[in-house]
């Protein structure tokens, strides 16, 4: 009653439930954790060591039941708020467990900012690395490496609100937060058989291209795309990672396997919603949309002038030039990253188109990174109308998309990402420059561009020694930082990380 | 009465023209003051009186024939400005390929480059040899980008709002203001106002310069490099007949040059709203704030990297860095040193500044300060708005909310800006006949310093090297590139859409 009994203001009162946070990244890195049989079977079959998969097997699981256990086990009360810290969580401590392996194997990764950016650069599905010499790596380590590819492409989240049913009132937020693209699309009314969905699409088309790439090998054994080559690829072919075996990539097998991937890059830079709808008798899902279409046309017009660009400076055929420039364009701009050929050397028209198509990325709701077509749809839309109106003042003209027009909101949305992506890039690129300038690593301004745009982009592969039959091994381990930083945060798409950094998320 | 009234526009050329005549015309006239200079100096005539003849017969010819026509719409006062500045460097083509000596424009691309560069202020060279150029072109050489001054104010402050893209329509709110702020009833009359700022400015650095030069402080500086100097000082130009730039005219007229330019960087309409009718407190302006700070911030890290690497004493380093920071953010492009030789994270600072430019109201070029902070803070903005999307915050300049149609403009414009910046930087990379040894770095920054009117870049075109080497094909591709980035981009892409042309 009297004014004493009045609650003074409580300033700087958290208000984030840590508790529900943690007990949801404990949660999954316990789950997660048991991804690691896989390789361990794959280690029995090769005869490799069990010890670097058995280790952080036992210990992921443990920890992650004890960090759920301390918290309370309340995952189901992640809000929206959670879901932010959460994700970013889950995503640092899964790169955890998938850089362990690579450190207890004792490889020339086991050095810890090694084997963590190796790591980051699987979940993330970059596909960036810094193994000096793939062929020194047992089979079990570099089918671990292609596996955590598969895993991230659809996302960790996602997968655990399909099997796990974990989703509080923070689901949406969560799986918003982790689908790339602006707005996840709703494929039923319930989050969780949306989830269930996607992976099943997911693991449907997966299952499709090992199987196609299994009989390619076995009518030509010359190739070498046995069994083990088909599933490792099939893992970073669907989920636009790029991680290859292979030190030479995909140029080490046939047109017809190169093919194949080519078509299943294709798809997987596309929304997994459209290959749903597909599959359920709406044949005309994907050519009816208007981002799909941009897309195609995008990898239709850069991968022409690739193929000119080759045709003019090499000896290759124009059925060799345009095929070569097809691979590499698709490979590049759906953010997987394989190579059908070393492209860091050819012409330097070709690798400026394919630096640009770095920063393109595939369509919302794909397994692929950077920008995406639909938000340089918008933006794109957005600078066309500026221009109508200022020929007609008086008009009124909607940006429109599939017909419908677009929320002010979402235009002002997609053309702040697409700043944010370049400043955050800009300042990726200005670190790893000033990083290997000090080191008095010779690295043009060019190189340090790529490296930045190849991670934030989570696209793999960079021009130099790091071109895509070299690796980052040689880069002083402050850039490698910066580089599994950009990995990070480019995966989940900048905001959700950005946003733990204001005063306003953890406080009012 | 469905077809009520509704009159198609069409773009009719001739109004539009008979602007581009007036002013091409009119600043051809000008040429009267180097064509004077020749003839007390006993330099050649004939590069000046040619042209001067010309110009007045096609401003008689504009003027007259123009006498009963209906005054230009909207669009076609649009397609005038773009036409106007193409105009003027064609019209500044003459005087360099009648009167250059061997190691200047002589040439008609190499011509069409100086000029533009003067009239866009930008202030980039094609001269290898600026010591065997007659004098009064070099006099012509630093009006151009006086001139060009003036017609960014007009066109800034007239015809770039009126378009309502990339967020220019903020100028309008700052120089015709609303309420109290108001500066002028008339757009008309608040440009003569900003012009009236501008000249006088112009007059305080001649008198200024030429004191430092009678005192004896400012060794080499005569009335000719007092005014040629102060005619690309004001205009952010850049141009000086000095193959060193400011570098020989000692500390006093460095730092007299260095505080000029920042002024002239400012919105000058704070000066006329301050001075003439005394409201001091028109310098409270968050855009002005914004651009010192940038200014400090660059200078400082500037200077940390100078000392630092011991390339200067401290006392010198301020100087150095203040100077160079100014020189570049305003896109002025005067050096005191050859920054080109500066270290990295000099360099980076510098690179990044040449995207800031000076503040709406101002001659500048590039962004504009108010562009670059409403880009920040509506970034911020929706980063934070991912806690609270309901919540609509408002971003708010000078306490007054800003329209968010604005802001989107605005971060279109950045956005189309820098995207355009690394694709010039690339096709002049692909040009098979380029200078060797064009790095990416040089590319770059030899578009982002023409698109933002600066002027030097790094490497070969630094402040004492010169565009020279690059080929025809380049030199004309960057000339346009400062014709696109003087017009703030939009206008061009309007000219050349299809809506415009259609009814």
């Amino acid at each position: 009653m009297s004014a004493a009994a009045v609650a003074p203001p409580r300033h700087g009162r958290l208000r984030v439930d840590l508790r529900a946070t943690l007990s949801l990244v404990g949660l999954i890195v316990k789950w997660l954790s048991l991804a690691l049989l896989a390789p361990v079977v794959v280690a029995l079959i090769y005869g490799d060591s069990l010890r670097p998969f058995l280790i952080p097997l036992v210990v992921g699981i443990v920890a992650g039941f004890a960090v759920e256990r301390l918290a309370g086990r309340r995952a189901n009360d992640v809000g929206v708020r959670e879901a932010f810290a959460g994700v970013a969580l889950t995503w640092l401590a899964a790169a955890l467990i998938g850089a362990a392996p690579y450190m207890l194997d004792g490889g020339d990764i086991s050095a810890f900012v090694d084997a963590y950016f190796e790591a980051m650069s699987g979940f993330t599905t970059t596909g960036a690395s810094v193994m000096a010499d793939i062929t020194s790596h047992s089979e079990a380590i570099l089918f671990w490496r292609s596996l955590t590819q598969w895993l991230g492409g659809m996302g960790i989240i996602v997968l655990a609100i399909a099997v796990l049913n974990q989703s509080g009132p923070g689901g949406k937020a969560l799986l918003q937060q982790e689908a790339p693209g602006p707005e996840a699309e709703k494929l039923t009314p319930r989050l969780r058989d949306t989830a269930i969905r996607l992976w099943l699409v997911y693991v449907g088309l997966s299952v499709a291209l090992a199987a196609a790439l299994w009989i390619v090998g076995l009518m030509d054994p010359d190739q070498g795309m046995n069994l083990y080559n088909a599933i490792a690829h099939t893992f970073t072919t669907m989920s636009t990672g790029g991680f290859s075996p292979e030190p030479g990539s995909m140029e080490a097998f046939g047109w017809v396997a190169q093919l194949l991937v080519a078509v299943f890059m294709v798809i997987a830079g596309a929304n997994f919603a459209l290959w749903y709808r597909t599959v359920h008798g709406d044949l005309r899902a994907a050519p009816r949309d208007g981002e799909f279409r941009g897309y195609i046309a995008i990898l239709v017009v850069l991968s022409a002038l690739v193929g000119i660009a080759l045709l003019a400076t090499t000896e290759a055929g124009v059925l060799g030039a345009f095929g070569q420039a097809a691979f590499q364009v698709i490979s590049l701009m759906t953010t997987t990253g394989f190579a059908s050929q070393d492209f860091a050397v050819w012409t330097a028209f070709a690798l400026l188109i394919l630096f640009a198509a770095m920063f393109i990325g595939g369509c919302a709701g794909s397994t692929s990174g950077a920008i995406k077509v639909i938000r340089i749809r918008l933006a794109l839309g957005s600078a066309r109308r500026d221009v109508e109106t200022a020929v007609h003042p008086e008009a009124v003209l909607p940006v429109r998309q599939n017909g419908r027009p677009v929320r002010e909101a979402a235009l002002q949305g997609a053309t702040a990402f697409i700043g944010l992506y370049l400043v955050t890039f800009a300042v990726g690129a200005a670190l790893i420059l000033l990083i290997t300038a000090l080191h008095g690593f010779e690295l043009g301004a060019f190189d340090a561009m790529v490296a930045a745009a190849t991670t934030i982009g989570n696209v793999g592969p960079g021009v130099g020694e790091a071109g895509p039959m070299g690796s980052f091994a040689a880069y002083p381990w402050e850039a490698k930082a910066v580089m599994t930083f950009l990995m990070w945060i480019g995966r989940l798409e900048l905001i959700p990380i950005l946003v733990l950094a204001t005063r306003a998320y953890w406080l009012r | 009465m469905s077809s009520v009234a509704h009159r198609p526009t069409t773009v009719r050329l001739a109004p539009a023209l008979r602007v581009v005549g007036l002013v091409v015309g009119g600043a051809g006239i000008t040429l009267a003051a180097p064509l004077a200079y020749a003839a007390y100096l006993g330099e050649a005539l004939l590069p000046f009186l040619v042209p001067l003849v010309l110009s007045g017969a096609v401003f008689l010819g504009a003027y007259v024939a123009g006498r009963r026509m209906e005054s230009p719409n909207r669009r076609e006062a649009l397609l005038a400005a773009v036409l106007t500045w193409l105009g003027l460097s064609l019209l500044g083509i003459l005087p360099y390929v009648l009167g250059s000596a061997p190691g200047g424009p002589q040439g008609v691309v190499d011509a069409f480059f100086e000029s533009t560069a003067g009239f866009t202020a930008t202030g980039s060279t094609v001269i290898t040899d600026l010591t065997a150029q007659p004098r009064a072109l070099l006099l012509w050489r630093s009006q151009t980008q006086w001139i060009g001054g003036i017609g960014l104010i007009v066109l800034a402050v007239i015809f770039l709002p009126r378009l309502a893209v990339g967020g220019r329509q903020l100028i309008e709110t700052e120089t015709a203001g609303p309420q109290l702020e108001k500066l002028a009833p008339h757009l008309r009359a608040s440009t003569f106002r900003i012009v009236g700022v501008y000249v006088v400015l112009t007059i305080l650095v001649v008198v200024g310069l030429a004191t430092l030069g009678a005192a004896g402080l400012a060794p080499g500086m005569g009335p000719f490099e007092a005014i040629t100097h102060a005619f690309t000082t004001v205009s952010a130009g850049g141009f000086s007949p000095d193959p060193r730039s400011i570098e020989p005219f000692g500390p006093w007229a460095q730092w007299l040059i260095a505080i000029a330019i920042v002024i002239a960087g400012t919105n000058l309409a704070l000066w006329f709203r301050a001075i003439v009718l005394g409201r001091i407190s028109s310098f409270k302006d968050d855009e002005l704030r914004w651009y010192l700070g940038i200014i400090g911030v660059g200078a400082v890290i500037v200077l940390i990297e100078l000392v630092a690497s011991g390339t200067y004493g401290l006392g010198e380093g301020i100087r150095q860095a203040f100077f160079q920071v100014a020189s570049i953010t305003t896109g002025t492009g005067y050096a005191t040193a050859n920054f080109a030789r500066w270290g990295e994270l000099a360099i980076g600072t510098l690179f990044l500044l040449m995207f800031v430019g000076g503040c709406t109201g101002s001659p500048t070029g590039a962004l504009k300060v108010m562009r670059v902070v409403l880009f920040g803070r509506m970034i911020l903005r929706e980063i934070r708005a991912t806690i609270h999307p309901e919540q609509v915050r408002l971003i708010r300049i000078n306490r007054r909310p800003v329209n968010p149609r604005i802001i989107h403009g605005v971060l279109v414009f950045v956005l189309l800006y820098v995207i355009l910046v690394m694709l010039s930087g690339v096709l002049l990379l692909l040009d098979p006949n380029r200078p060797e040894g064009l790095n990416f770095e040089d590319a770059l920054s030899a578009s982002a310093a023409s698109i933002g009117n600066v002027g030097p870049g790094f490497g070969f075109l630094g402040p004492m090297g010169s565009y020279a080497p690059f080929s025809s094909e380049s030199k004309v591709f960057l000339a346009l590139l400062m014709v696109l980035g003087r017009l703030e981009i939009f206008p061009v892409l309007v000219v050349l859409s299809r809506t415009f042309w259609r009814a």
